[in-house]
Parts: C-alpha cells; structure tokens; sequence
C-alpha cells in the first residue's frame, strides 16, 4: 500500500471527495474527439482580459423568530457579496464588488431588518427560505450568493473570458462563460478515461466530454494547474471546467483550450493559498476583499445584539 | 484656496498632536507640505489642527509576501496602492486639543491659512528665511532675533557646499533690504569675519551670474535682487613691508589695510589674544598674562618700534614682573609669546602714520567684511578676539541695544569649543548670553555643532541645518530635528536648510536663491564688461 498526501489542509472540505450520486449522468465522451489523450498545451496571447469573478457569504447571526401567528421560524443574519478581478496584459485590478445583506427566514416569515451602525446603516433585507431549518437558511444565503454571482458575470458579457467560480455559471447559459470546479466529488468519467488525469503535465488537459443530465447539458474537461510533488496524490493540482452547452462544440472547444492555456499562470502556490492551486491568485485575493467590505464582523454582531436587545424595549 | 488632499486615518491612532491622513494615489503631496483639518464640537465650537507633512509612506494593499509585487506586475494579483502621510500639528486654534476624527477630509494649507499653520499670521515684525519646497516664502520672527523675546543664529553642516556664510549673508540681505528695520537701518551694522577663501569680499557686487528666474524669487521674499550697497573691507597689513598695504588677492580696491600699534596694544591691554590656545582652568599661564599686561598698560612703550622690541622689553622685566610664578609658567609664557610674534607680529607696529583709519571700525559701514583667511590660525584668533571685545565693549558703553549690530562668524568650533577655556571663547559666550540685551546679534557657523560650547549653541533661537556628516546628525544637539528630517539632513543640496525657530514646533525645510551679490571675483568681474563698459570704445569710430 502507498499513502498519497492530499494538500488542502484539513480544516477546509476535502478537494477529492467522491460521492455515489443518485443518478449518474449522461456522459459522451466523443464530442471533441475519438482518441482519448491529452491535449497540449497551449499558447494564449495575454492581452486578452480574463475576469475572475467569485462571491462570498458570511453569517452574522442565527435567529430563532416566534411568529405572531404562532410557531417558530429557523434564521439567519447574512452578508454575501460578489466581484470580479479584471487580469489583461500586465494589469490586474479589482472590478465592481457588489454587497448585499438579508435577513432570511424560513416557515413564511418575512421581514427586513434596518438599523444603525456608526454613521452608516445596516440594511438586511427581507429573504424567504424554502425550508425550515438552519441548513435550509444557510442554503438560500449560499443561492443568493451565487445568483449575485451569475448576475455579475452577465453584466460583463463581452469582457474577453469570464471565469466563474463553481457551477454558477450555468445561469449565464447564453454567454461563453467557463465554470472553474476545484473540486472532484463526481468524476463523471469512467476507467480507462479517468486515469488520464493522474498523467496530466502542468497546462495539459483532457479532451471534452458532453454531460447531458436534467438540469443542465454542459461540456467538461479535466485541466491540470501545477505538477505535484512526489508524496502528494496524482489528483493534486486538477481543476475540472464546464462550459454551457449552448454554445456550441466549437466554441467550447476554444474556450477550454484558452482556460488551458492561462489558468497555470494564475494558479497558486501553497505558502500564499492553502487551497493551492486550485484556489486561483486573483481568486484568493478578491475573497479577502469580498470579506473586507462585508465590514468587521464583530462590529456587525454588536450591532444586530443591540438591535434585538432594543426591540424589546419596543 | 485650500485644496483637499486626502482624509484623516482610521487604521492608526489619531491624536491632538499628531496624526496620520490617506491620500489618494494621484495626489501629490510631498514633505513639508502644510494642511490643515477641522474638527467640530458638540457645543458648536469648530476646531482648526494645523500641520505639516513629515513622513509619507507607499504601500501595496491586500499584498502579505513580498513578492507578491512581482505578481502584481505580472498582471496575475490583484494589489491596489495605498499613501498615507504622518502630520506633525504645529498649531491649534483654539486651543483645544481633540484629535480630528478619522474620515474627516484634510486640506493642503494656502493663503491665509498656511500664514496660519506656520504662525506668519501673529508675526508683526518678519524677516525672510527662504521659500518652501512648493516655492511659498517662509519668514522668521524678528521678535526673535533682534532681542526681545530671544536672539543669535546658529548654522551647522558640512564644509564645501558653499551654504553655511552664504545662508548667513542671505539673512543679513533680507533684514536690511526689507522694510523691517525702517529708520533704524542706516545704523544697524554687520561684521563679517571671512575666515576662508575670498568668497565675502565682493558683496557690494551684483552677481552676473544670477539667472533671471532667481529674481522671481527675490520677489516672493518681497526682496530686489541686489547686492550690500554699503560695504567695507578691511585686511591684514601686508608682511615684511613698512607701507600700509592689505594682503589680499583678488580684491585690492576699496580694502583698507588694518594693524594695531604697540602704544594701543599694550593700553588696550591685547596681550591676552594672543594666549587663546583653549587652557585648562587651573594653568597658572592665564594669571601671568593678566599681570603682565596690567604691567604693559603702565609701561612707557613710546620707544618700542615693532612687536619684536616689544618682545623683548616683556622678556627683560619678566622677571621683575612675574618673578613669583615656578619657571616652568614663565618659560610657557615666554615660548607661547615668541611663537605668537612669529605669527602675530606683523599686525603690530611700532609706528602708523594713521593709526585711527587702521583701526578696524565696524560702525563706519552697514557692512564691514574683515578678511582674515590668509593669516596664521593664532592671528585669526587674535583679530577675531580683539575685534569682538571692542565691538562688545562698544555696545556696553553705548548702554542701549538700538541698533542692533550683527556679528557673522564661521568655524565657531575653533573659537568657542565644548573643552576647555579660552580669552574668545569667553568673548563669545559673553555675546551668546548678553548680547541679547546689548543688540548684538552672533550668527555663528560651525560644521558640528557637537563640538561647540553648548551654551553658544543653546543661546540661539533659530538653528539651521545644511547638509550634515550623517553621523554627526544623530548626536544630541540635533535633537530638534524630528527623524524623518536628521535623515535628510544627509542629502541636503546646496541652496537648501533646515530651520528651526521657536513658535514652530517642527523644524521648516527652506530653500533660499541663488546669491545676489558676487561671491567670488569673476562674477563680480564679469557684471562690469556685461555692462558694457567697454574701457576702449573711446578708439573706435
């Protein structure tokens, strides 16, 4: 037996997970070509603009609501917020960061929150979740967040290649948008194909395969970022992409052949990301943007303790 | 008129005294620059902190390694740039001493408010010190220079950049060619001693070689660009010859040679001027001079035809005069005394057949200028002792400090060092301490101030910084320069100062022109046939 390390460090969700999924998708691997093998790398000319567009959330307070009408309703306080970082030529810079706050609730509550914090005021607006549970308010703080994303993606349709984090990108289905996967939690290749990715060298990738399930159709391929080091697992260092199907073979083609192309350049290393590499250079830092203009988080939860301890008095 | 640069700190403590303010990337603010920021109380009082810009510091935002730059420049991290700028508050009006508020907005002082930062406003009677590096005058306080509320210059750097007499005769020329002394200036006096080169002896000349752009600046400071109309020279009699000639080189027309007889020597009691090597208090050689002068003033010199014959009287009654003293002192006495007639000698003769016009007489022009660079260290010291007494024994007997007599002298470090006693460095420390009450001003130079008599030094109110050895600016008498400023004192150029004056609490960098008068023959030269005085154009038809 041979023990590989995985490099994310423990605290953060395991970047290889495999996960038996209910139904297994539909998957053609012919789509871009009948011969199975990597393809090389390639050359991109850096004066086309890749945007790396990302959100975060943050939850300021878990609330228990009792309704007027009787009952409860599990909540939540929560910030989120969704950016860009604009790379073109020997420039990179931060585009628009939009910061949005909800109070969600589930059980059909519905109502915002608004009160001050030194000179400025805390706006939370009114967010109804489907469930009524922690994880169900937490789930729809995670979707608005990823609708903030897609959103902003849109609004940058012309920019050169926008790149989105996770599968956000699918509500932009009518732009060339590529979703960037860190991690492998459904392969949805089968042997001999998925072994290719442990041979993958730094810029190669595997070629497309088409994934035809009910929500989606979608193309895909693996794409390797870094070569690993001899003790970690031959999976280090992969990030899958995906590309709407709407768009066509050939220019899903072309974009998986430019993300390859450029992503290694953006890739990270481990002493500045402990998600190395997946968790892209201009990705990493405009998270810590992202959560510098959420606002300090200890001021956030003074302020929300004050608002309740003050609706008492009311 | 004032203009905002950027907003006080959040990030770092800000305090009544001091405080940082970031500054948006394009904005060029520099050191030195002065701001202002306003801060309003509860009960309607609004409170103005005035400052000035002492440290600025540039960084990248959101980087943690360093080199993250590189990936910043490659196009692959995104970095953003962030200014801030550390103010040193000079003022506080009223004062009540809060901290501005951090986000309030920061304006770049002009006008009447910068007049207000750096106290010009309350000044009454100004002078002018120079310009700010943003080319606005900086004035100095008059109130304290001229005596009443305190007095003297002090001038330290580094030999060679031509700024220490050259920033000295550039203050003369604004006190006198401003308005400031009024009536008072056909009396008010200066004495210059020019103890290097021949750099000082064509003040009365306009300088050719000023560029037209300096006048402009002449004209910031309210001054005409010109030179000292009112000059006299006066220079050591030449050696080995009976006429009175000056020993000068370049310069020889409108000099006026000076020497002392035997008669004036020895009444005026000057023996001790020749004794100025600095002494251990306990020597006993002090002691015997002050007897043998007191002899010499009583003693009929009438016969005495020269410093030498004078030597030898002094040694034939040395005995009498001085027989209770261990011979070891008397022989001190008399080798120190043959050594300073090998060097002194010359400037004291038995007959002048003018004996009042080679006497040096500071109050005879605005300006006198005594030349003493070509004569032995021990001559120098002589003259400079001698000189200064009468004028310090003048102004005593003149009993009022108006007008005000200014005394310009450089290499104070020879004259009045930290160690030991001698006969000028007591004439000086006398000057230092109550000359402010006598109207007699000393602008001293030095290239340490380390080395100086302390109290010479802690006597002037305003101190000025040329470029500085930049070990020598971190010793304890530079303390008054703030880090940021000893760390410049190094790279000063020529034509650039540091000055420290009492009302403002943070030392002002000043730039001063170029010149107006000629500092060395050939721009004197050069004034004349530029003129077009061509001394042949009575030949040509």
């Amino acid at each position: 037996m041979r023990l590989l390390l995985d490099p994310w460090p423990a605290d953060y969700e395991a970047p290889i997970a495999f996960d038996a999924p209910e139904s297994q998708p539909e998957v053609d691997v012919t789509v871009e070509t009948g011969e199975w093998s990597a393809f090389p790398p390639g050359e991109a000319g850096r004066d086309t603009a890749c945007c790396f567009v990302d959100g975060v959330r943050r939850v300021e307070a878990r609330i228990l609501a009792d309704l007027d009408t009787g009952g409860f309703a599990h909540g939540l306080f929560g910030s989120l917020a969704a950016g860009y970082v604009r790379a073109a030529g020997c420039k990179a810079a931060f585009g628009d960061i939009r910061v949005a706050r909800f109070l969600v609730m589930g059980n059909g509550a519905l109502e915002g929150r608004e009160f001050p914090l030194g000179s400025s005021t805390l706006s939370f607006a009114p967010c109804p979740a489907v469930l009524n549970t922690p994880e169900g308010v937490l789930a729809e703080l995670q979707s608005r967040m990823r609708a903030a994303e897609a959103a902003l993606a849109e609004s940058m349709a012309g920019e050169g290649c926008v790149f989105v984090d996770g599968p956000s990108y699918r509500a932009t289905s009518r732009f060339a948008v590529v979703g960037v996967i860190k991690r492998i939690l459904n392969p949805y290749l089968g042997e001999p194909q998925f072994s290719l990715l442990g041979r993958l060298h730094k810029g190669e990738r595997t070629p497309l395969f088409a994934i035809t399930d009910k929500t989606y159709n979608r193309y895909s391929c693996y794409l390797r970022l870094s070569d690993p080091r001899a003790l970690d697992h031959p999976l280090a260092g992969i990030v899958r992409i995906e590309i709407g199907a709407a768009v066509g073979v050939d220019a899903a083609k072309s974009l998986a052949g430019f993300a390859a192309a450029v992503l290694p350049s953006f890739a990270s290393t481990a002493m500045r990301d402990p998600r190395a590499p997946q968790n892209l250079l201009p990705v990493g830092a405009l998270e810590q943007e992202m959560r510098r203009r959420l606002g300090d988080s200890l001021l956030i939860r003074r302020a929300i303790e004050k608002e309740l301890h003050e609706q008492r008095n009311r | 008129m004032s203009r905002e640069i950027g907003k006080v700190l959040g990030t770092a403590d800000a305090q009544p005294l001091d405080f940082w303010i970031a500054v948006p990337a394009e904005e060029p603010l520099q050191l030195d620059d002065v701001v202002l920021v306003r801060r309003a109380l509860a009960d309607g009082q609004m409170v103005t902190l005035y400052g000035i810009v002492d440290i600025l510091v540039a960084r990248h935002e959101g980087a943690r390694l360093e080199s993250d730059v590189f990936l910043a420049t490659d196009g692959v991290l995104p970095l953003t740039h962030a200014v801030k700028a550390h103010v040193t508050v000079t003022r506080v009006e009223p004062e009540i001493f809060v901290p501005p508020m951090p986000g309030e907005p920061v304006f770049k002082a002009a006008g009447e408010d910068r007049d207000k930062a750096l106290f010009f406003d309350v000044m009454t009677k100004r002078f002018p010190l120079g310009l700010s590096r943003d080319g606005e005058p900086v004035h100095g306080n008059f109130e304290f220079l001229d005596g009443s509320r305190g007095a003297h210059v002090n001038i330290s750097g580094i030999s060679g950049v031509a700024t220490k007499t050259t920033y000295a005769t550039f203050l003369l020329y604004g006190i006198f060619h401003s308005k400031l002394l009024g009536a008072a200036a056909g009396n008010t006096h200066a004495l210059i001693f020019n103890v290097k080169g021949e750099d000082l002896l064509f003040l009365d000349k306009p300088n050719n070689s000023l560029k037209a752009d300096q006048e402009a600046l002449y004209a910031k400071l309210g001054l005409q660009p010109g030179a000292f109309e009112d000059l006299a020279i006066y220079a050591p009699v030449r050696r080995e010859t009976l006429e009175m000639v000056p020993d000068t080189g370049a310069r020889t027309e409108g000099v006026t040679p000076f020497a002392w007889t035997v008669k004036q020597f020895c009444e005026e009691r000057l023996l001790r001027f020749l004794f100025t090597e600095a002494e251990d208090d306990s020597s006993q050689l002090g002691s015997v001079v002050e007897r043998v002068e007191s002899r010499l003033a009583h003693e009929d010199v009438r016969g005495l035809d020269g410093f030498d014959d004078l030597v030898a009287c002094i040694q034939r009654h040395l005995d009498d005069w001085a027989g209770s003293y261990a011979s070891g002192t008397r022989s001190a006495f008399e080798r120190r005394l043959l050594s300073a007639a090998a060097r002194v000698g010359h400037l004291i003769r038995g007959h002048v057949d003018d004996a009042e016009r080679n006497v040096i007489n500071w109050r005879k022009a605005q300006v006198t200028v005594i030349d003493i660079h070509n004569l032995h260290d021990r001559a120098k010291r002589f003259v400079i002792g001698v000189v200064l007494k009468r004028m310090f024994e003048d102004k005593e007997k003149s009993g009022t400090s108006r007008p005000l007599a200014f005394v310009v002298l450089d290499e104070l470090n020879k004259y009045a060092p930290r160690e030991g006693w001698s006969p000028i460095k007591d004439v000086i420390l006398d000057m230092a301490e109550r000359g402010r009450s006598l109207g007699l001003i000393l602008i001293g130079a030095e290239q340490t101030a380390s080395q100086i008599e302390r109290r010479v030094v802690a006597n002037s109110s305003f101190r000025v910084v040329g470029r500085l050895d930049l070990a020598e600016a971190q010793q304890h008498e530079y303390a008054f320069l703030p880090g940021p400023s000893r760390a410049r004192a190094g790279i000063l150029k020529p034509g650039t100062v540091i000055v420290s004056q009492p009302e403002i609490p943070i030392p002002l960098l000043v730039q001063f022109p170029f010149p107006s008068w000629a500092t060395r023959e050939s721009e004197a030269r050069a004034a004349v046939t530029a003129a077009g005085k061509d001394p042949f154009r009575k030949f040509r038809s």
